[in-house]
């Protein structure tokens, strides 16, 4: 039948789109329904008005409270003592006396008086006297006083109050802390008593026509803040935007696939002529979309609750909240609510019924809670270790954007991270959404989802690789602290540091090889090269430094240099006692054999097989370009650039030779020269070319440069049109796998 | 149209592997209607479901229109039109979206799919309601959509399974005037069905399943003479009570 007859769209066009018009739908039928409107917008409507009352109630209380704990005032000195207790007993007495005669104590609105804290007039107080060498900051940080008075004299003021006569040259600085609503409260309790002397004596002078020039009770504040009291609130607001950004995603989550199994139009969907890997994105972006509106909306009714209560400040610090942060932490939601809705599809999948899919998920949240409740722990700072954990990494990371104290290396740590684990989860769903044991119950287990392949598989399945990444990712990050831990010699650290690699970057690939049992000769390329493409890869290797050297010079600015020199000069020194030949093995072999064996082996033979070769080779260069950019917490953004350009060029070999060694060659060749022009670094600033000091290279050494890298090329070129290539090679395909 | 080839499904469980179809074949030519006939767990569904790409068989294989199931599933699903024994829509979307919808997953063009919209609400009766919400039709109006989303891409397989389960005698007419027409218009089609009276009345060919192994197989004047029973019931009842059966006249 021809397209005419049948009314069929052309498939290729077709398929182009068809995933996103899946998302629509899935999208329509979800907004539509009232469950998911009830959690995107009613929750935060409701919740975020209740739990700011509930907040604003519960300070208030406390401050209303008049059987609390004494006020604790700590003074500066003895000497100062009595002059502080003369002015704070007088205006305690003018209150007092006024109390008698107005029937409303307090002129002060809520809001002010949480923001600012009160007390009752009948609080109890203490006051003690600092032994010397204690600080008032100190005694009010480790909150041995809610507040501190200094009595500052003298020339202090002297440019302040130069035509003070009636008083002597004395002002009280009150120092509080700004997260404890005890010692806010502290503050205004002295602070009211001050001012009703001021404004007694004002009032005096008034009466008096007397000029008033100075004050009995001058004061002023400073503001002293625990950190470990601020995180813990800044904490809490990444936290609660995370778990309503999973609350958001559930309920579309299960409808969209037990849901659905449950209605009977699952098998509507599965016999439809379309890859099950769409209807799945179709329906990841759809409970994408909704958990990032949720996310939205709880970020704006939060924002606006906050405002409204009067609670930013001490949610958000005295610097507010920026745009910037704002989309900054937009983008860790999204990174996360991609994550997890990709494990929601993944766990729901499984299930039969929606009854079935929520009694899996329980745990889950669970599961989730645990590590979202350890962020709040007081004092938990953000280290690369726990960067790479999932959920903790985007609390902590926010809580950090929120109090301006983020390391980029940890923000791009987190967000790669939880990338790689939620291109997992989604591979996982893929490989048990809509297959027949989960679509008919026909005995489909969890073990499935570890099930051996029956067949032997040329390269590594998507899902292998994906998890191998996902494992990799963070163990390379904890492993890149591992060195500092020990106190080695300079040619021990390098010699760890070559275990690791080899550890991570050959045993674990391989590892996961045997136990997808796929072949290791097909998933490494290890097919013998041919001669040109052996010298075409040590010409390119021989040369290639000279423009690698060119692009990072052209992409570091002065400050990033002076950040890479402050890295690299304390290794330079040790590197130095070194031997030549370890440095070689450390540096320039382990890292080839292993790194290609990783990236050009078992990543980019996975990719191959499940995409086309160039998106295959450009995904691991990118790959491969990330894994250089993070070293310890830095980011070294310029080197993401050098690295990816490597990467293609030896993914571009790996395809053309059809054998793993040439690029290992190429890369031994590469790293070596590095490390050997370093290793005579006086020599060649001798002969005028100075690294170091990061000059252009001179002219004739580039158009030199040329001339090997073009053959190199040339070779590469030949060997694959003589017969040498992929095609005559046992590179895996789609088709061969 | 339809072939099948030595069909055979194993489902694995705790004390071995179930067979729930064994060794199935037969074809089914165009403007056919056979009815796969057995009772509840005889492999009806199964088959229907090895059909059309659903679900993997362990051995043998299927063809729609000389596609192998196994080699292009795809282009099998293309050409079959799937109704299922439930009646199973969309709550949140109308029928008009339902059916355009299904046409897009088929990649049927966006104005041929409302000209057929159109045609199938009319033959079906269902036009009043193109645009209300599936969560609020009756059971009849539902399965009337669900006929229509089977015919959205124009198949020229119709795959049929336990279509009057649950109906009342009126919806169950629908079914049937639905099957004419399907026949009408020259489609192969397979009815999967317990109950036999309708099946006598409907199919030009059947297919005795029990246990997963086709039993008999022919046109009903022909399994009067293989089995020597008057009607389909009878024949069913010599399979379940095998020394009740009389030699053929």
């Amino acid at each position: 039948m021809t397209e005419r007859e049948t009314g069929f769209a052309n498939p290729t066009g077709f398929a182009r789109g068809r995933t996103w018009r899946l998302a629509i739908k899935e999208l329509r039928e979800t907004l539509r329904d009232r469950r998911t409107i009830a959690t995107l917008v009613l929750m935060p409507l409701l919740v975020y008005p209740l739990l700011g009352a509930t907040v604003q109630m519960f300070l208030l209380q406390n401050l209303q409270s008049g059987d609390g704990p004494p006020i604790c005032i700590a003074i500066d000195s003895k000497q100062s003592a009595p002059m502080f207790e003369r002015v704070f007993v007088a205006g305690h007495r003018i209150l007092s006396s006024q109390k008698q005669d107005e029937p409303s104590p307090s002129s002060s609105r809520p809001v002010d008086r949480l923001l600012r804290g009160n007390t009752a007039d009948d609080q109890a107080m203490e006051m003690f006297t600092l032994d010397e060498g204690d600080s008032l900051e100190d005694a009010v940080l480790e909150q041995r006083a809610h507040i501190g008075v200094r009595v500052v004299t003298g020339h202090a003021i002297e440019s302040e109050r130069a035509n003070t006569e009636s008083f002597p040259d004395i002002r009280y600085e009150l120092i509080y802390e700004q997260y404890s609503s005890s010692s806010r409260s502290a503050f205004e309790f002295v602070t009211e008593r001050l001012r009703a002397v001021n404004e007694a004596w004002m009032l005096q002078l008034l009466g008096q026509n007397g000029l008033a020039t100075g004050k009995p009770a001058a004061f002023s504040e400073k503001v002293v803040t625990s950190e470990r009291q601020q995180m813990s609130l800044i904490s809490f607001v990444p936290l609660v935007l995370v778990l309503m950004t999973i609350t958001g995603a559930v309920y579309p989550a299960i409808d969209l696939t037990a849901g659905e199994r449950e209605r009977g139009t699952m098998e509507i969907l599965i016999a439809a002529p379309i890859p099950r890997m769409s209807l799945l994105f179709g329906k990841f972006v759809a409970v994408l979309t909704v958990a990032m509106l949720t996310a939205i909306f709880n970020m704006a009714a939060m924002l606006f609750t906050a405002t409204s209560l009067g609670l930013g400040k001490l949610l958000f610090g005295d610097a507010g909240i920026s745009v910037l942060v704002l989309l900054q932490i937009l983008l860790l939601l999204f990174v996360f609510a991609a994550f997890f809705s990709a494990v929601l599809l993944g766990v729901t999948s499984f299930a039969r019924s929606f009854k079935e899919a929520q009694a899996y998920l329980i745990p889950l949240m669970l599961i989730s809670l645990a590590p979202g409740l350890v962020s709040l722990m007081p004092g938990l700072t953000t280290s690369p270790g726990l960067a790479v954990v999932p959920l903790v990494n985007i609390v902590l990371v926010a809580r950090d954007l929120l109090s301006g104290t983020i390391q980029p290396g940890l923000f791009a740590m987190a967000i790669i991270a939880t990338l790689f684990y939620g291109l997992l989860a989604l591979a996982v769903a893929a490989r048990v959404f809509g297959t027949d044991p989960v679509l008919y119950g026909s005995a489909g287990t969890w073990k499935d989802l570890l099930r051996r392949p029956a067949e032997l598989q040329a390269a590594p399945s998507m899902p292998a690789a994906l998890f191998c990444l996902a494992l990799l990712f963070p163990s390379f990050i904890v492993a890149g602290g591992l060195p500092a831990q020990f106190n080695f010699s300079m040619r021990g650290l390098l010699m760890l540091n070559a275990l690791l690699t080899t550890l991570l970057f050959f045993v674990v690939p391989l590892l996961f090889t045997r136990c997808t049992y796929t072949q290791t000769s097909t998933a490494f390329s290890l097919s013998s090269p041919s001669w040109r493409s052996v010298l075409g890869a040590v010409l390119i290797g021989t040369a290639l430094w000279v423009f690698v050297y060119e692009i990072e010079l052209f992409l570091l600015s002065a400050n990033r240099v002076s950040l890479i020199k402050e890295l690299y000069e304390s290794i330079k020194v040790g590197l130095g006692d070194v031997p030549l030949g370890w440095k070689l093995f450390c540096l320039a072999v382990v890292p080839a054999v292993c790194e290609e064996w990783f990236f050009r082996g078992f990543l980019l033979n996975a990719f191959r097989r499940n995409s086309n070769t160039l998106a295959a080779v450009i995904a691991s260069s990118i790959l491969f370009g990330l894994f250089h950019v993070l070293v310890r917490e830095k980011l070294l953004v310029e080197r993401l650039l050098p690295s990816t350009l490597m990467g293609l060029l030896l993914g571009w070999v790996c395809v053309r030779t059809g054998s793993l060694f040439p690029g290992i060659l190429l890369h031994f060749i590469h790293n070596g020269l590095l490390v050997s022009i370093s290793a005579f670094e006086q020599q060649i600033q001798a002969w005028g070319i100075g690294i170091s000091e990061q000059q252009h290279l001179p002219a004739g050494l580039l158009l030199g440069a040329l001339l090997p890298v073009g053959i190199g090329f040339l070779l590469l070129i030949w060997s694959e049109t003589c017969g040498r290539g992929p095609a005559h090679t046992s590179a895996p395909s789609a088709e061969g796998a | 149209m339809i072939t099948a080839f030595e069909l055979r499904k194993c489902f694995p469980s705790a004390d071995g592997d179930v067979v729930a179809v064994d060794g199935l074949s037969f074809e089914v030519g165009a403007g056919e209607i056979y009815g796969l006939l057995g009772p509840n767990g005889a492999g009806k569904t199964t088959t229907l479901r090895m059909i059309l790409g659903l679900m993997a068989p362990t051995s043998g294989d299927a063809s729609v229109g000389g596609h192998s199931v196994s080699q292009a599933p795809d282009e099998v699903k293309r050409r079959v039109g799937y109704v299922s024994a439930g009646v199973g829509v969309y709550p949140w979307l109308t029928p008009h979206e339902v059916l355009s919808f299904i046409a897009d997953l088929y990649g049927v063009r966006q104005s041929v799919a409302s000209d057929r919209v159109r045609e199938l609400a009319e033959l079906l009766d269902f036009r009043t309601i193109l645009n209300r919400r599936c969560g609020t039709l009756s059971t009849g109006e539902r399965q009337r959509v669900n006929l229509a989303r089977a015919l959205i891409h124009d198949p020229p397989v119709i795959l049929m399974d336990e279509p009057t389960r649950g109906l009342d005698v009126v919806l169950s007419q629908v079914i049937f005037e639905y099957i004419d027409h399907v026949r009408a218009i020259g489609k192969a089609v397979i009815v999967s069905t317990h109950r036999l009276d309708e099946a006598e009345r409907l199919c030009d060919r059947f297919g005795l399943l029990h246990e997963g192994i086709l039993r008999q197989e022919g046109r009903l004047a022909e399994l009067r003479m293989k089995t020597g029973r008057e009607n389909l019931t009878e024949m069913f009842l010599d399979f379940l009570h095998p020394e009740r059966r009389k030699e053929p006249v």
